[in-house]
């Protein structure tokens, strides 16, 4: 703690005996201490981001970084908190401003935000360093570079089984130990086509692929009834044949770039193609495109295997698997295109809003009611809050009927109305009750956490369980139509457009009647609950 | 008033007793608006003597002692001149009654045990100290945390006068000092500091306030330090401190000296009385204790229960008015027949040897200096005498 205390300059002691002596309440939020120490923490904390081994070879998850910085973020929270919660003006029964108890909730709100900048800091320097290993158009290069010439290094037999160990057929023998990797198709439309099903039309390659494939399963194994290792071996013909002829290869990408980029190579139809030309084309491998491609692959990953030029374009010439992996470069391209359109959770929108400020908010809440109490009605509370759906499990165990229909979800939404109806009783039976003051304050708290978001899950729950939109008789409708309507039938469409609809205004009305319960317990509903607290704690016992 | 005051400075400042001396000078200039310049000059008086003092010594010595014995001598004659031919101002502030119970009662049932406080009737008034005293179980506690609002009562009526029916607001007007201090966070400074804020002493008033108050109880080489660095001593008067940050209507203190040393109570009762009687805040007292003889030199009015009932509720100086006959306690070197034939069979009318010492019952006639004389020329040693004739000790000894 002295440590601590000479971490502080002159002008914020100055500023501290300032809001001491004239605004108590600001003062005991700590904010201006913690802006100063989070100022230091957060240096620091660059300072690491900065520090960490950042190459092309090797760097950080910063997801990962952002989970273990969480541990002394929340060491740093809790004594925070801890320093909050030791004074306030309630318990002291001083002057009470209902707007300067908003502000309060605000300035701890803002707090607790804050503090997530320490793991945000250290992920996104890590990121920020990790994006600008090389510029995009570099990256876009090598991307390119490895793309183009990704075939001439596939590896493993890459299908859907491998040859059993013992074959009983000397004439399936070449087949079964066939690699079926480096596939060509003779026919592109037919490659497009491979898949597509048309009723009452001639089966398709695919089609005919997989009941191969399923023949195969069930003849080949030595356990099952159907073992057959002939016919096992004739359809093994069939499908290397069709491997070899249409590679069953998806999705085909453009070159890099940071927006449009999904971070995977091309390693499907599009390299194929371009297989298919060189052996079309008859021209010879270009050594200088495997040397770079093999220095490339060097140059991301320190784990990919050490083959010369030579052979990897002996291995390509036979037609086997390439030993020259280059799957940790892949992975290691992906985790730097991550960095460099910063796809990480932690930056996505939903976390930001529903987690990061849903949380703090809550916690905030927590706060600023724990600061007019002590910590028994807070551990007390926590207790019933994990006691309840603890009980309603219980209960639903031993009724095996309901067992069967309780899932977490309908624990904690009882567990919540339980709670809420719990409250509600009380404030009736209060007057001829006897109270206690860590009774009133369990229920303050208890009472804090559920009012905010009362309305949405109410309205959630009548919008789930009791249709009150009338979304799924909407939607059954459609699913009649499109049972019997004609493809192209215009009231499918505007049956579509309708319901599509009502599921945006269902979506909007329940994020404003979120956003609206939370508004309306910040302005209006936290003072209140907050005058009714301290009224009540200035209330005598009764014993 | 005010000149009752400047005649009590100056015949503090011409004395030795310095500290009570400052503390004195610093609440004149304090509550007189008259005197207000000479507040500052008052304030580093007490100062220099808080600083200048050895800790847990009685008094400053020496040449430094000698100094601050002539400056205050210099401002009470300053004041002294200052009020002549000032228009007596200040009268002794009204007793407004605070607080008022009737027929209050509380009723507690345990394990078969049945235990039943008052009915009572009670009222406190701003200027005055009143004293509860009893033996333990009396339910002298449980009086107190009815009044200070922290124990719901059974029966009677409580009425606030300045504060109407609203439970917080009636709980910022009093103050309540447990036995046990509850355990606070921080620095003795800080908590002052924020104390008078959230009770609207703002800015330069704040601090003023808070530098007023540590020089005046003596706990300014104590301002930076916590909870657990601070003796039971000083936590009562930080609890006191705390207290005049935000002038209470009614002050409740329970068995607030228990924990003290002898000169600590004298330090803490003297400063009661004068905040109690605080010309500008008047605040009523209500305290428990069991060091009966302290409290009743303190008290305007006590309250003795027994069982739960009031069994004397009364000004302190007249119990017993009444009475026809005296009570004396006295230990000494003798036996209680060298005792009864000292004194004679007409001067006594009961002796109860405790075991520890005698209470010796005489006619009203008897007084104290015929008992002294009485054993003074017969010859015995004497140890301990004490006249309980107008105190409620007496109760302490009749069986419910």
């Amino acid at each position: 703690m002295k440590l601590l205390r000479k971490l502080i300059p002159d002008f914020l002691r100055q500023w501290d005996l300032e809001l001491q002596r004239s605004h108590p309440r600001l003062w005991s939020t700590r904010i201006h201490h913690h802006l100063w120490f989070l100022l230091l923490i957060n240096a620091l904390v660059f300072a690491l981001g900065l520090l960490i081994r950042v190459t092309t070879v090797k760097f950080p998850d910063p997801e990962d970084l952002f989970g273990w910085i969480m541990t002394p973020t929340v060491v740093y929270a809790a004594f925070w908190v801890y320093k909050v919660v030791l004074f306030t003006p309630e318990r002291r029964f001083g002057i009470r401003k209902p707007f300067a108890e908003v502000g309060e909730l605000g300035v701890h709100f803002i707090s607790l935000l804050l503090i997530m900048t320490i793991p945000y800091n250290l992920a996104l320097t890590v990121t920020y360093r990790i994006a600008n290993l090389m510029t995009d158009a570099e990256f876009a290069e090598d991307v390119d570079t490895l793309n183009k010439n990704a075939y001439l290094f596939i590896s493993g037999d890459g299908r859907l089984f491998s040859a059993p160990s013992n074959s009983y057929d000397e004439d399936a023998q070449p087949y079964l130990t066939s690699s079926s990797s480096h596939g060509y198709f003779k026919d592109l439309d037919e490659y497009v086509d491979r898949n597509r099903y048309v009723e009452d039309g001639p089966p398709k390659v695919g089609q005919i692929y997989e009941d191969h494939i399923t023949a195969y399963n069930e003849m080949a194994d030595p356990d099952l009834e159907s073992y057959d290792p002939v016919r096992a071996a004739f359809h093994r013909v069939q499908i290397d044949s069709i491997e070899r002829t249409c590679p069953f290869y998806f999705t085909a990408h453009g070159p890099f770039t940071p927006q449009a980029w999904g971070g995977i190579f091309l390693s499907d139809s599009l390299l194929e193609v371009g297989y298919v030309d060189l052996v079309r084309s008859g021209r010879p491998v270009d050594p200088e495109a495997v040397r770079r491609t093999i220095e490339l692959g060097h140059v991301y990953s320190a784990y990919v295997t050490d083959r010369s030029v030579d052979d990897v374009l002996r291995e390509f010439t036979q037609r086997r698997s390439s030993s020259f992996n280059l799957d940790t470069a892949d992975q290691q391209i992906r985790n730097m295109w991550e960095a460099k359109t910063w796809n990480y959770d932690f930056l996505e929108w939903d976390t930001l809003i529903y987690v990061l400020f849903i949380s703090c908010f809550l916690l905030a809440i927590v706060i600023s009611i724990f600061k007019n109490l002590y910590w028994q009605p807070l551990l007390i509370t926590a207790v019933v809050c994990l006691l309840l759906p603890i009980t309603l499990l219980v209960f639903a165990l031993i009724l095996d009927e309901a067992v069967r229909n309780v899932n977490e979800e309908d624990i904690l939404i009882n567990t919540y109305y339980a709670i809420a109806l719990f409250l509600a009783a009380w404030v009736f039976l209060a007057p001829r009750t006897s109270t206690y003051g860590t009774v009133r304050a369990v229920l303050a708290i208890l009472a804090n956490l559920i009012v905010p978001f009362i309305v949405f899950f109410t309205l959630t729950l009548l919008h789930i369980e009791w249709v009150i939109f009338g979304l799924d008789a909407l939607q059954d409708s459609l699913y009649v139509l499109r049972d019997t309507a004609a493809f192209n039938d215009p009231a499918l469409a505007a049956l579509e457009m309708e319901v599509h609809d009502l599921e945006q205004r269902v979506q909007m009305i329940l994020t404003v009647v979120f956003w609206a319960n939370i508004a309306l317990y910040v302005i209006a509903l936290h003072s209140f609950f907050r005058a009714t607290y301290t009224r009540m704690m200035a209330l005598p016992e009764r014993k | 008033m005010l000149a009752t005051r400047i005649r009590e400075v100056t015949a503090l400042a011409a004395g030795t007793d310095l500290s009570l001396a400052t503390r004195r000078l610093m609440d004149l200039c304090d509550e007189f608006p008259v005197f207000h310049d000479l507040r500052g000059a008052a304030m580093a008086l007490r100062a220099d003597y808080n600083m200048g003092r050895e800790l847990g010594a009685a008094e400053m010595s020496g040449a430094s002692g000698s100094a601050l014995a002539e400056r205050c001598r210099q401002l009470a004659a300053a004041i002294g001149q200052r009020s002549t031919g000032t228009a007596e101002v200040g009268h002794a502030p009204a007793a407004e009654v605070v607080f008022q119970a009737q027929q209050l009662t509380k009723a507690f049932r345990s394990g078969g045990h049945h235990f039943q406080l008052g009915p009572i009737d009670l009222e406190l008034r701003t200027g005055r100290i009143v004293g509860v005293v009893g033996e333990n179980g009396n339910g002298k506690t449980t009086l107190l945390r009815q009044i200070a609002g922290l124990l719901d009562h059974d029966g009677g009526t409580l009425a606030h006068p300045h504060a109407g029916t609203d439970p917080y607001r009636i709980r910022q007007t009093i103050a309540w000092i447990p036995q046990r201090s509850v355990r606070w966070q921080g620095t003795l400074l800080q908590n002052l500091r924020f104390q008078a804020a959230v009770h609207g002493t703002l800015g330069a008033a704040n601090e003023d306030r808070v530098l007023y108050t540590l020089h005046r109880l003596g706990l300014t080489r104590f301002k930076d330090l916590t909870w657990k660095q601070l003796s039971s001593g000083y936590k009562l008067r930080f609890e006191l401190a705390k207290m005049l940050m935000w002038r209470p209507k009614v002050l409740v203190l329970d068995e607030p000296i228990a924990n003290l040393d002898l000169q600590a109570q004298q330090l803490f009762l003297q400063d009661l009385k004068h905040l109690a009687a605080s010309q500008r805040d008047p605040v009523a007292v209500i305290l428990s204790s069991q060091q009966l003889h302290e409290i009743e030199a303190v008290a305007d009015d006590i309250i003795f229960l027994k069982n739960g009932k009031a069994v004397y509720s009364g000004a302190a100086d007249s119990f017993d008015r009444d009475r026809n006959s005296n009570v004396f306690e006295l230990r000494g070197v003798f036996q209680r027949a060298q005792l009864e034939q000292a004194l004679g069979a007409g001067a006594i009318l009961h002796i109860d040897d405790t075991g520890l010492i005698f209470r010796l019952t005489t006619p009203r006639t008897v007084g104290p200096q015929q008992v002294l004389k009485a054993i003074a020329n017969a010859d015995l040693e004497v140890s301990y005498f004490r006249d309980i004739s107008t105190s409620t000790r007496k109760l302490f000894h009749q069986d419910p």
